[in-house]
């Protein structure tokens, strides 16, 4: 019995493959002739052939094990976390606010690493470049990356991108104080852009009412029970749509 | 009597003698087959066939000897006899004839008012009548204590009077070879200060070492596991030694970020089910499980309410629920994760979900995952707030939040709207 091959992003057993914090590992794997196979350090019993991904944070040994009987074999490949990650530059098109149904491209120069993270809901982004409709108010948007080298940090570039007109919250602020039995909430908001639509804002209990205004203030309180948590939704056609509901207070302590 | 004519031939691996090693290694060897043919066209008679077990150390056979349990004789992939070690002993003991100092036992087949019956006696073997030819198949045919040589002997006729023998000769080898076959950890990855079997296969060792940190430990070589405390990841070294010979392997256990591989419900097995890899503090529903991996009925849980695993491990805390609706209203099985890895200044968010065990082919007409941080109180759909689509995942980098309270202010909600079908609505599910 042997193992036939087995690799992670190309590279083969007794290497090390340089690896950035946060990349996506490929293994595979081939042992024609075992029972089955073990991964470590994950424990996974998988067949004798076959392929996973998993993401890498820290430098970490890989070991595929074949066992027939009471027999087996094993290699190892280390994924090491080296650093060099940069971002040198970010920029987007078109420049300016956007209007509404418009893509916006992102791109990025980025060092060693192929992935970054965008701000605005987007998450992780794959590659120099992405290409979004956005729904926010023109404003900023953070990019990061992960960078190793000693404890794994993260590097950051800003841009400003967004549209000119867009329904938003732009502040809401809901916090909850406990005293004894009673809670005390209180909430503020201002939405923009909502073209004098009501703002519909709603507790689950359904024992308070709120103003539908598109900004404003409001306090209650409550004795025992489950926390309150909050709807909002307001249609402001081509604008935008908000709609959220189990908003959870922020609980000052 | 007549002997019918024709050659017998027993079938096995290299002729008319096999050589079976004593190798614990490879139970496989100790299993011997043996088919007994006949080239012509009648099939004639087997009036016995005896098994002589190998001699043993003086005064005693093999079988008081302390690593044979048990006999076991299969005829036609049945057992047919199933003798214990006791058993053995007290058949023996009513023995009273011995073949060429070996102890002679006789498998048989015999027919008693139309009915067959198998038995295992000692000494001479009943006659028989109207046998078949048959595939004989022995286990555990020789003894991992004793070398030695033991005889299968076939004996044809057509009456018991004027038999035939042929014969087949087994001889027992015994590989001394030192070896560690196999070395490996319960677990690959431990949280530090966790306890981790290491077990091993070791062959022939006299002496056995185990080796870690610079640190080395004798260990009794009649033992295959060991208990180890993992404080940071170690690489471990089994070595087996006999005489001048040795052999070692490694193998490694490392420190490691949680990994929840698995957490889903089976409908089919009425079962939930998860499998944590380096977690501690696991939690179904707020109640502790010390299993990291395992499983546990559907109806211990309220149908319509997530079920919902928490645990903890180095760096990170995961967060996953698992919802399939209740009896009168079965809907996709939701699987909806949260982790978050913690570093130094910011976090990793992942979020998982999948919609599985469909219904029915479109079931869920649009899902929504909104991220709400509760202290900084932004509130936001994830991915644009497009249709997410019934399996993906998200990962986010999070830098203002702090951390410590980083699992309870981070919140996801995942909003599910279904095809209009009546009476179903759509769901949500907070973690």
């Amino acid at each position: 019995m042997e193992i036939k091959s087995f690799k992670i992003n190309g590279t083969d057993p007794e290497q090390t493959y340089e690896a950035a914090a946060g990349e996506l590992l490929k293994l595979m794997w081939d042992c024609p002739d075992c029972d089955f196979c073990m991964i470590y350090p994950y424990n996974w019993k998988v067949d004798r052939n076959g392929e996973l991904e998993v993401y890498i944070y820290e430098t970490m040994t890989v070991i595929l094990r074949a066992v027939k009987g009471r027999e087996s074999v094993q290699k190892e490949i280390t994924a090491k976390i080296s650093g060099g990650e940069d971002v040198k530059e970010i920029s987007v098109s078109p420049a300016g606010p956007v209007s509404a149904g418009e893509e916006t491209k992102f791109d990025f120069e980025l060092g060693k690493t192929d992935f970054g993270y965008l701000d605005h809901g987007i998450g992780r982004v794959e590659g120099n470049s992405g290409s979004y409709v956005l729904k926010n108010q023109y404003t900023v948007y953070r990019y990061d990356i992960l960078a190793a080298g000693g404890e794994t940090g993260y590097k950051e570039k800003t841009v400003k991108a967004g549209r000119s007109d867009a329904l938003e919250i732009q502040r809401l602020k809901y916090v909850m104080m406990k005293n004894g039995n009673e809670q005390r909430y209180e909430l503020s908001w201002r939405i923009v852009n909502n073209d004098g639509k009501d703002v519909i804002i709603e507790a689950s209990d359904h024992k308070s009412t709120f103003a539908k205004s598109a900004s404003g203030h409001a306090s209650f309180t409550r004795t025992g029970g489950d926390t309150v948590t909050l709807s909002i939704r307001c249609d402001a056609g081509e604008k935008g749509k908000i709609e959220f509901a189990d908003i959870y207070p922020f609980e000052l302590k | 009597m007549t002997v019918m004519e024709g050659t017998f031939t027993f079938e096995t691996v290299g002729g008319n003698k096999l050589i079976v090693s004593d190798s614990q290694a490879s139970p496989a060897k100790n299993k011997l087959e043996i088919k007994v043919t006949y080239d012509q066209n009648e099939e004639p008679l087997i009036s016995q066939i005896e098994y002589a077990f190998p001699a043993g150390t003086k005064g005693k056979d093999f079988a008081e000897l302390k690593n044979l349990r048990q006999i076991e004789f299969k005829i036609d992939d049945w057992t047919v006899v199933d003798v214990s070690k006791e058993e053995f002993m007290e058949l023996k003991s009513q023995k009273k004839e011995k073949r060429s100092g070996n102890a002679g036992w006789y498998a048989c087949r015999f027919e008693e008012e139309e009915e067959f019956i198998y038995a295992l006696t000692p000494g001479e073997a009943w006659s028989m009548k109207d046998q078949q030819i048959m595939d004989l198949m022995m286990e555990n045919v020789v003894t991992t204590a004793a070398e030695g040589a033991s005889v299968i002997r076939c004996t044809v006729g057509i009456l018991a009077e004027d038999p035939q023998e042929y014969g087949l000769e087994i001889k027992k080898e015994r590989d001394h070879t030192v070896k560690v076959q196999d070395f490996y950890p319960e677990s690959g990855c431990a949280l530090s200060g966790e306890q981790v079997r290491l077990n091993w296969f070791a062959q022939n060792a006299q002496k056995l070492f185990l080796f870690s940190g610079g640190v080395k430990k004798e260990i009794d070589p009649s033992k295959s596991s060991e208990v180890v405390t993992v404080l940071n990841t170690a690489e471990y070294t089994l070595e087996a030694v006999n005489g001048e010979k040795k052999d070692s392997r490694k193998t490694l256990i490392q420190v490691l970020p949680l990994c929840l591989r698995q957490f889903w419900a089976d409908y089919e097995e009425e079962k939930i089910k998860w499998d944590v890899c380096c977690g501690k503090h696991i939690k179904i529903n707020d109640i502790s499980t010390s299993f990291s991996s395992g499983s546990a009925n559907l109806s211990d849980y309220t149908p319509g309410l997530p079920v919902v695993l928490t645990a903890e491990g180095k760096n990170t805390s995961v967060e996953s629920a698992v919802y399939y609706g209740t009896e009168d209203e079965r809907i996709d099985i939701v699987h909806f994760q949260k982790t978050i890895t913690f570093y130094k200044g910011f976090q990793i968010l992942d979020v998982l979900w999948k919609l599985y065990e469909l219904k029915s082919k479109n079931t869920a007409k649009s899902i929504r995952i909104v991220y709400q941080d509760r202290e900084r109180n932004e509130l936001y759909d994830i991915k644009g707030g497009e249709n997410l689509g019934t399996e993906g995942s998200w990962q986010q980098i999070l830098t203002g939040t702090e951390a410590t309270r980083a699992g309870e202010n981070i919140l996801v909600t995942m909003y599910v709207e279904r095809y209009d079908d009546g009476a179903h609505k759509g769901y949500q599910i907070t973690i």
